[in-house]
């Protein structure tokens, strides 16, 4: 081979090794900039799930704080103010649980996986907690004499005679039966939300 | 916290002197209709008359029952445990003719 067609032949190959050096480049660059709007049209069309959990959670925050208080300090545990924050905190773990469905919301893909785990151990944290049977019903029986309010049991009310009582008076108490460990799910609790709190603000943030 | 359940039944049905009352029944709000009709459709043997009111209490129901024992028993085994009910207040009627006074 004379040396004008090695310089030919040499030519063309470092022609193509740069055409297809630079289509690999190019190639690439595209891929990563079409994953990079990929990844920024699906952030935005899931912001919204982001919000939900954030809320859900904050939500379970306030009113795991208000049972919590309402719980340590009340004094008649069928006060029906308890078994209303109750119900309120029941609502707002079954808004949790209905948010936290990674299922169903593919947005979930954009958040690490330590905050998914981390949601998830707050459901299960919730659903441990609130699937305690807490409610207890009863009647209460009490009898007016002469004026005044006296307890008795159903058993005495069946000894009554007619003009024994003035008034009768039948209560139904629901009463909010506290949990041995309730003390320590709630604090373990509100450390989950704290920091998935903390986590989803910088989701959303950025 | 008693329940008188158990002792629902055939002694329900025990004679004595036949005693007349109010009851006055508190419900949660929009529970009234559903009560009185219940007490009217279900427990008309006993409930001769019954309906919704203003005012401290929403249903006021008139029974009529064998005897005192039966009438104890119709208000904490049957309307106390009808759904919604929360407290009901029994004012038993004195029998006419009332003395002068």
């Amino acid at each position: 081979m004379t040396p004008a067609e090695v310089a030919f032949f040499g030519g063309i190959l470092v022609a193509l090794i740069t055409a297809l050096s630079a289509f690999v480049i190019a190639h690439y660059q595209r891929r990563s900039t079409l994953r990079e709007e990929h990844r920024l049209r699906a952030f935005d069309r899931h912001l919204a799930a982001y919000e939900r959990i954030f809320t859900a959670c904050r939500l379970v925050q306030d009113a795991l704080s208000d049972y919590h208080v309402m719980d340590r300090n009340v004094t008649d545990r069928s006060d029906p103010f308890l078994g209303q924050v109750l119900d309120i905190l029941r609502a707002c773990a079954d808004q949790y649980y209905a948010a936290v469905d990674w299922r169903h919301n593919p947005g979930m893909l954009y958040l690490d996986m330590e905050l998914e785990d981390k949601c998830r151990h707050l459901r299960e944290l919730l659903r441990t907690s609130l699937s305690q049977p807490r409610l207890s019903h009863g009647d209460v029986v009490t009898v007016r004499r002469n004026g005044k309010l006296t307890g008795i049991s159903a058993e005495e009310l069946l000894q009554l005679g007619k003009c024994d009582y003035q008034e009768l008076r039948i209560e139904r108490k629901i009463v909010v039966v506290p949990d041995t460990d309730d003390e320590g799910r709630i604090l373990e609790i509100n450390k989950a939300t704290a920091e998935i709190v903390r986590d989803l603000k910088a989701v959303l943030a950025h | 916290m008693t329940s008188l359940k158990e002792t629902q039944g055939e002694s329900i049905l025990a004679g004595g002197e036949s005693v007349e009352a109010f009851v006055l029944i508190t419900v949660p709000a929009n529970n009234s209709g559903g009560i009185v009709r219940r007490l009217l459709n279900d427990h008309k043997e006993f409930v001769t008359e019954a309906a919704a009111v203003y005012g401290e209490a929403d249903v006021i129901a008139r029974v009529k029952a064998p005897s005192i024992l039966a009438l104890h028993e119709l208000i904490m085994g049957t309307i106390q445990n009808l759904p919604n009910v929360l407290v009901t207040r029994t004012f038993i009627i004195i029998p006419p003719p009332y003395a002068e006074g």
